[in-house]
């Protein structure tokens, strides 16, 4: 399928439209065409309740579009079932939430352990000196790697959760208002980071965020309401 | 990984998962506990007579007879002529006859005057004679045959003189110190009211009760253990006899004679058919303990269920967390029901090992009281099929917190 990266888009929608079972009236997106290149950084702007929450959960295969096509790295998600679409998601996109980004109860390195479990790649033996890597490149300090997650602090929390994020090597990165959490020097220790990485690994990036003046470090910015057309937005 | 996840999210919940688990274990504890003394009683009470077709004392209830002949519980009602005895015992369709003489006890074990038949022909379990451990029967008049626990407990060996006391109490203050027994023999252990039992002969029991009266002794009267070999120890009355018959096939017409005997008031019974009735007797109680105990384990099993329930609407960014790294909504029901199978397996272990120690500890005292066997070793077939039966359930139970969590996953 992966022809050449130049020409291969990593997302593409076209004619998607989805509404909520049980208020099928009312449309939350109706997306006529977007796309976008592989390795390509692009920072998606909007208010909350914009359905962007709806939005990026169809780009990583938890909901899927009743018309039109998702096409993500190559791959229609719509052809797939939901147990490929599962799989698919571990395999190839990661992601990065505002915060909840840890199981709790479970410390930095089981989560990331935990990550790998629903992948392919399961080999253990390289798996802890990766993980231990990761968590040196994000500045999370040894003694911080067996605490329960719920330890940490938040600014920690989210550093462990890009670790999380990268440690399947995805191709598709999505993150949704990872630093809205955050005070201002830890937010840009974390786009530092998250960039770094993400220019290593030449991921493909969507990063979602109420807050414009973050838009300078992304090749490409965007609103939501650009994109989706849909009227009734709630 | 997916062990690690249920262990570490029930640890994190330590509160609740431990009332949950005690609630589990308590209800698994008394499950098999009832299960298990049923079985043991039952086992324990069917064991203890063999290859005896009929038993006879004076007349009272069938259970009764039953109860102080053989197992050695309770009162007996009334003695039986010696006459009577001698003619019913000589009847063309016995075998055998062992009589029986209660009364006398040593330090709360009961003594039985008996003759030679009895060692001849008691048996027990699966027809398994009395053998002895060490030593021969009784011959002389103050010779004594101890059962195993007797001598165990007591720690007596052969050629130790020991004296018994009038009636069955405990702690009696009228004792027969005047003629003390000697030990010459000891049975081995049968797990049977045997074991709790000294033997001597009629004799004997007639020898220390010759200058008594109504339960004292006679001031004043003293015979000399040389004067006693001049009487003729010839008992009048015993307490009950055990008969073996040439042929099964005439059980039911000795039985109907002997209820029928026109000098003394008689009951014959049969000791298969009194156990069965026993056992009869208790279905209803055995029904309801089992009753109480499923209720328990049900009451239990629904507490399990609405505490991972609860846990499953706090957990709802967790659920959504794990779809989102990839994890298929079938993962996160399994999930669910590990927790729910960790929490039941847990308190299997606990709650029988709790059982375990708990009999291990009491068995003495239910042997000393009641005259029950009761094994510590809990794991039987039907204890096995119990459990397979409790962690069924569990999975049953933990099908609607599982299913919520999938819901949520979908």
């Amino acid at each position: 399928m992966i022809k050449n990266e130049k020409t291969i888009k990593a997302l593409s929608l076209r004619d998607v439209k989805f509404s909520y079972p049980g208020v099928r009236e009312k449309m939350v997106l109706n997306i006529p065409n977007w796309s976008i290149e592989a390795g390509e950084q692009v920072f998606l702007h909007g208010p909350s309740g914009g359905g962007k929450s709806t939005f990026l959960n169809l780009l990583s295969g938890i909901l899927f579009a009743s018309q039109g096509t998702v096409n993500v790295l190559g791959k229609q998600l719509q052809k797939m079932s939901g147990r490929q679409r599962d799989h698919f998601r571990a395999n190839h996109i990661g992601y990065v939430f505002q915060q909840f980004n840890l199981i709790p109860y479970l410390n930095a390195i089981s989560n990331i352990q935990l990550a790998r479990h629903f992948c392919d790649q399961k080999k253990v033996g390289q798996l802890h000196d990766e993980i231990k890597n990761l968590l040196s490149i994000l500045n999370i300090t040894s003694s911080d790697w067996s605490k329960p997650a719920a330890k940490l602090s938040i600014g920690q929390q989210q550093r462990v959760a890009i670790a999380r994020a990268f440690i399947n090597k995805p191709k598709l990165l999505i993150a949704d208002e990872p630093t809205s959490s955050l005070d201002a020097n830890n937010r840009d220790s974390f786009i530092t980071l998250l960039k770094s990485l993400v220019e290593k690994q030449k991921t493909t990036l969507i990063f979602v965020s109420h807050d414009l003046a973050l838009s300078k470090n992304f090749d490409r910015s965007q609103a939501l309401s650009d994109i989706n057309l849909a009227s009734g937005i709630k | 990984m997916f062990f690690k996840l249920a262990i570490e999210s029930l640890l994190s919940r330590k509160g609740s998962v431990l009332m949950t688990l005690m609630a589990m274990t308590v209800s698994i504890f008394v499950l098999l506990g009832v299960e298990h003394i049923r079985q043991e009683a039952k086992e324990s009470f069917s064991n203890t007579v063999s290859g005896v077709d009929l038993i006879v004392g004076a007349r009272t209830g069938t259970i009764n007879l039953l109860l102080y002949s053989v197992f050695r519980v309770g009162a007996p009602t009334n003695n039986i002529s010696w006459a009577s005895f001698q003619e019913i015992s000589s009847g063309k369709n016995v075998k055998w006859a062992i009589p029986i003489s209660l009364g006398d006890s040593h330090k709360g074990y009961r003594v039985i005057g008996t003759t030679e038949n009895y060692f001849k022909h008691f048996s027990y379990g699966n027809k398994t004679p009395l053998r002895f451990l060490d030593g021969k029967p009784f011959k002389d008049i103050f010779d004594v045959v101890l059962g195993f626990e007797v001598a165990n407990k007591l720690n007596y060996k052969l050629g130790d003189e020991i004296v018994l006391a009038h009636g069955i109490a405990r702690t009696s203050f009228s004792l027969h110190d005047d003629r003390p027994f000697t030990v010459v023999g000891i049975l081995e252990p049968t797990g049977t009211p045997v074991d709790q039992s000294l033997h001597v002969s009629l004799e004997g029991i007639e020898a220390i009760h010759i200058d008594w009266e109504q339960g004292v002794k006679i001031k004043g009267l003293n015979i000399t253990n040389d004067q006693l070999k001049q009487i003729e120890l010839k008992p009048k009355s015993i307490t009950a006899f055990m008969v073996g018959l040439n042929s099964r096939i005439a059980t039911f017409r000795v039985q109907r004679s002997i209820n029928q005997y026109t000098k003394e008031p008689l009951l014959a019974i049969l000791p298969g058919v009194a156990l069965s009735q026993l056992w009869q007797m208790m279905a209803v109680l055995e029904n309801t303990l089992r009753l109480v105990s499923v209720l328990v384990l049900l009451a239990a099993l629904l507490g399990l269920s609405a505490m991972l329930l609860s846990s499953i609407r706090e957990r709802d960014r967790e659920i959504q967390l794990l779809r989102v790294i990839g994890a298929p909504p079938f993962f996160i029901f399994m999930l669910i029901q590990l927790e729910a199978l960790v929490i039941s397996i847990l308190s299997i272990i606990l709650g029988g090992s709790i059982l375990f120690c708990c009999l291990a500890s009491v068995r003495e005292l239910l042997t000393y009281h009641f005259g029950l066997h009761i094994s510590a070793n809990i794991i039987s077939n039907s204890s096995l099929v119990f459990l397979s039966l409790v962690l069924i359930a569990t999975i049953f139970a933990a099908v609607i917190p599982s299913f919520n969590a999938y819901k949520i996953a979908r």
